[in-house]
């Protein structure tokens, strides 16, 4: 068994800001540990990982022995900064793994800006040719991680040969059915665990594979010291902000706190009072039931207005701004309460789906009408 | 046994020519190894649902 994650692994956002950059570093490590327990072979590199800072994967590297790969990431001097490739042995042959990190100039600048110039990328097919001038020869199997997107892996399964399996990333697709360029495979396995991949091999006379993708539904029951490891981050998530000066021990509970909302209530009660039925009222609530109150990456969704100014912050954890109040889809309307000149904004579905993502609310965007049917407060 | 030996270098011959015959073939034609390759993408930090 070969175990391989094509990177953007650890982390979410492209910006990791101080008050969050602790229980990111957490979730990371937990991450890491997790992966290691399961025996992963090699992981690429990607921009968000990237995020966390190069000292902070280093660190990983170095405590769990976790396997960055990665082909064309440099340093200044122009040297790589994980290992390019790895050689595994399984069933008496030799499987090659190679990473690549995109060179698209959003990309490039994006990971000179996130690693302040201690990275940068080199030309991917450059890299890759590279590789497998050195593995041919040495392997029967070669797998190359890449985190560019479909396109551009159609182009380095066309142009490097020898490339057995390209398992992609970056641009979130699910491949049940493998892309077949010539003789390489392309796959990918969607976002946020929802599907494991499985690519059978049979090397004969012919290589020939089997491509299953394994959706990790409720159905799949939770690893006993997995779920255990979880719940210990979660615990020392809520150790780092339920703290004196912020959180819940020196804040009441959110039922008895006056929302932020109650401003708005004096001139939208009808549209208040509908609010209260629904569950963006109760949003909060339900990170409370799982001890996920203050998880970052649970919050921005089910708070007011997250990390933007006058809004929710980590660092204060406002208990009258916790719930999807008017202002999650409204936007900010101070100005208004002022002067109250007309300032209703009609609300997009592009604004719903950041939170109610694919992933998340599969059929969201397709059932328009029937989940607005649910928050419905207006005429 | 001039016989004997004949034979035995017959039989020799037979097996080395044998053996070379499936080392001069693909390695990968004589196993048919198996390998599985599990992989997983952009898993975004993602541990648990949030709710």
């Amino acid at each position: 068994m070969v175990i391989v994650d094509s990177g953007d692994l650890l982390n979410e956002d492209e910006e990791v800001s101080d008050s969050v950059i602790k229980s990111a570093k957490l979730k990371a490590e937990l991450i890491a540990e997790v992966f290691t327990s399961i025996g992963i072979d090699a992981v690429e590199v990607g921009e968000l990982d990237l995020a966390l800072g190069i000292n902070n994967l280093k660190d990983l590297q170095k405590k769990y022995n976790f396997p960055f790969v990665c082909a064309n990431l440099v340093d200044k001097k122009n040297v790589p900064i994980f290992k390019r490739y790895i050689i595994k042995k399984v069933n008496g042959k030799n499987v090659g793994i190679f990473g690549i990190i995109g060179d698209t100039s959003e990309m490039a600048a994006k990971v000179k800006e996130i690693t302040k110039d201690a990275a940068s990328v080199t030309d991917p097919l450059a890299a890759a040719t590279a590789v497998m001038k050195e593995l041919t020869g040495k392997v029967d199997y070669v797998v190359a991680l890449t985190h560019q997107g479909t396109n551009r892996d159609w182009v380095i399964a066309r142009r490097v040969p020898g490339i057995d399996l390209v398992v992609g990333g970056h641009d979130q697709q699910k491949t049940k059915d493998p892309n077949e360029a010539d003789k390489t495979l392309i796959v990918q396995a969607g976002v946020k665990g929802q599907y494991l991949g499985m690519m059978e091999v049979t090397l004969g006379a012919t290589k020939t594979s089997k491509n299953t993708l394994f959706a990790l539904g409720d159905d799949v029951p939770n690893d006993p010291k997995i779920k255990a490891r979880i719940s210990k981050y979660n615990d020392d998530v809520a150790s780092l902000y339920n703290t004196p000066g912020a959180g819940a021990t020196t804040q009441p509970a959110a039922a008895d706190v006056k929302l932020s909302l109650n401003a708005c209530e004096m001139c939208h009660a009808d549209q208040v009072a509908k609010w209260k039925t629904t569950d963006h009222a109760k949003a909060y609530d339900t990170l409370v039931k799982k001890t996920k109150q203050f998880d970052p990456s649970c919050l921005k969704c089910h708070t007011t207005r997250y990390e933007q100014p006058e809004g929710f912050s980590m660092k204060l954890q406002q208990m009258e701004l916790v719930n999807v109040q008017c202002e999650s889809c409204h936007g900010f309307r101070k100005q208004h309460i002022t002067d109250l000149k007309p300032a209703a904004q009609k609300v997009k579905i592009a604004l719903c789906i950041t939170c109610h993502t694919a992933d998340r609310c599969p059929t969201f965007e397709k059932d328009e009408q029937k989940v607005m049917e649910k928050i419905k407060h207006w005429k | 046994m001039k016989r004997v030996f004949c034979l035995f270098l017959l039989i020799l011959g037979t097996v080395c020519y044998a053996s070379l015959s499936v080392s001069g073939a693909s390695p990968q034609a004589a196993d048919n190894a198996k390998l599985t390759i599990a992989y997983s993408s952009n898993l975004l930090g993602y541990t648990e649902p949030c709710g």
